[in-house]
């Protein structure tokens, strides 16, 4: 036994190593007290040079489709005709259901919170997670997906989207609602 | 009479323990050496010998997979790479129990590359997504495979060479599975198992750089302690914040072991590594206060400094080793 301890070690230490990173990322995630659920839109870009017919944003608490064109005129901009229009999304991070919205079903609901930081305080951002198998993908295989990095303190974890199938880089976070 | 005296005082010492029998042979040995050693350039051109035929297989395998995949069906395709690899370990095999040790152990090099673009081949031919668990998942295999064959093939060095390779590799490849890196934005997960990695490396050098080893493995030994220290001083460099300061800790004990374990190349990466350092430190906390040329001048008097250092430490402590295994 004592013979072979360097030997044991070698191959306990990497092993360890991925068995601390693999409890840091899941507990967090098992422990993520989220309510609130988000709702979010893509395609939907109310700046820059080229713009869309209209994007929504939040007013009084409610989402609402903005019609920029009018606007555009007015100030003499240029509009883009929209590639793909904007699509508005809900999720949910307890159930980790996602579900996309009429502007009309949006509408209903009452937003209680604007911007990135829920209600409950954890910081949210949108973007893509590489699955790969680092610098030694060895038939250039992988499996990224879309989803949440989800921030508090000193924790962060990724919550991965569903399905996005639909969604882009630049998903836009209207607001929070129950 | 004093040829008598000579050879009673001879044996007196031989019995009291001061000299062997071995150590009043080897004064009249070099004759014989000469000639073995003649014997062994032979057998080392024969073995660069079939260290290039290997390289040319792979090379022979690559191109003509390079050239025709379009024309190769998927048989063809499975066939040239993954049953490449099979026939190839297969004859390894064979040649390891007709004693014909070094031949086997390349065409087991030659197999080790194949399959893995074998088992790639096969599974992007069976349109199989390969994605980080999969790769994880081959690379366990291989390492197992090549471990075990380590053990049934009389301990040729080339199997446990690529099992601590496929070992590595396969501690990334679970590390890219538990961990996505882009949105978490992080490198820290792999600097640290490149830290642990690099002690493994040591570890594993330290077990097959024992006396009782085979020359071969020895050697194996050797590069392992460089690749360990490689990736602990890389890994603990790049870390930054509280391993600014550790650093240091870490290079004197790299330093210390180096002379320990009597590893020239750990101490000439601790060299090059604290000189890495000292800019690093420089760079970030003294260019802005003492300026750049006070800077540079600074950094060159150090780094001269630590290479008077290592060669007075190598001269005392690895070329003493060299005379003593020479005597």
């Amino acid at each position: 036994m004592k013979k072979n301890l360097p030997l044991i070690v070698a191959l306990a230490l990497p092993l360890l190593v991925v068995g601390i990173v693999l409890i840091s990322v899941s507990v967090p995630a098992q422990e993520l007290d989220i309510e609130h659920k988000v709702i979010f839109a893509v395609n939907n870009e109310p700046y820059g040079n080229y713009q869309d017919e209209y994007v929504y944003i939040v007013s009084d608490g409610r989402v609402e489709r903005f019609d920029i064109q009018e606007f555009n005129e007015s100030q003499h901009k240029r509009i883009r005709v929209p590639q793909e229009e904007p699509k508005l999304y809900i999720y949910d991070f307890e159930t980790e259901e996602l579900s996309e919205l009429s502007s009309e079903e949006a509408g209903q609901f009452e937003i209680v919170k604007t911007g990135n930081i829920s209600p409950e305080g954890y910081h949210l951002s949108y973007g893509y997670a590489g699955g790969s198998a680092g610098i030694f993908d060895l038939f250039g295989g992988y499996s990224g997906n879309y989803g949440w990095k989800i921030e508090k303190g000193n924790m962060s974890v990724f919550k991965e989207l569903p399905d996005t199938s639909g969604i882009y880089w630049n998903a836009d976070i209207l607001g929070w609602v129950r | 009479m004093q040829k008598e005296q000579l050879l009673q005082e001879l044996k007196q010492q031989v019995e009291a323990g001061n000299i062997s029998s071995a150590d009043v042979s080897s004064l009249f040995a070099e004759p014989v050496q000469t000639e073995t050693q003649k014997k062994n350039f032979s057998v080392n051109v024969v073995n660069v010998l079939y260290g290039i035929g290997g390289i040319v297989i792979l090379s022979g395998v690559i191109a003509l997979l390079a050239q025709n995949w379009d024309g190769l069906n998927s048989f063809a395709r499975i066939l040239v790479t993954l049953g490449m690899a099979i026939a190839v370990y297969a004859s390894a095999v064979l040649l390891n129990y007709k004693n014909h040790n070094v031949l086997s152990e390349v065409l087991s090099a030659v197999s080790y590359v194949l399959f893995p673009l074998g088992i790639g081949v096969l599974m992007y031919e069976m349109d199989v997504q390969i994605e980080s668990l999969q790769v994880s998942i081959i690379l366990t295999a291989l390492t197992i495979f090549t471990a075990t064959s380590f053990f049934l093939l009389k301990k040729g060095v080339v199997h446990i060479l690529f099992a601590v390779i496929f070992g590595t590799m396969m501690a990334y490849a679970y590390l890219g599975t538990v961990y996505s890196d882009f949105i978490m934005q992080s490198a820290k997960p792999y600097l640290y198992l490149t830290l642990v990695l690099g002690i493994s490396h040591g570890l594993l050098a330290y077990v097959f750089k024992q006396p009782q080893q085979k020359h071969s493995i020895n050697m194996l030994g050797k590069l392992l302690y460089a690749t360990g220290t490689f990736g602990l001083l890389v890994a603990s460099l790049s870390l930054g914040g509280i391993w600014d300061v550790l650093f240091v800790f870490v290079v004197v004990g790299t330093f210390l072991l180096s002379v320990y374990l009597h590893s020239r190349g750990m101490l000439i990466l601790s060299s090059i590594f604290l000189i890495f350092y000292l800019f690093k430190i420089t760079a970030e906390y003294f260019a802005q206060s003492v300026g750049w040329p006070i800077a540079l001048i600074l950094i060159g008097i150090t780094t001269i400094v630590v290479a008077i250092g290592t060669f007075k430490v190598n001269q005392k402590y690895f070329a003493h080793a060299g005379q003593q295994l020479r005597s």
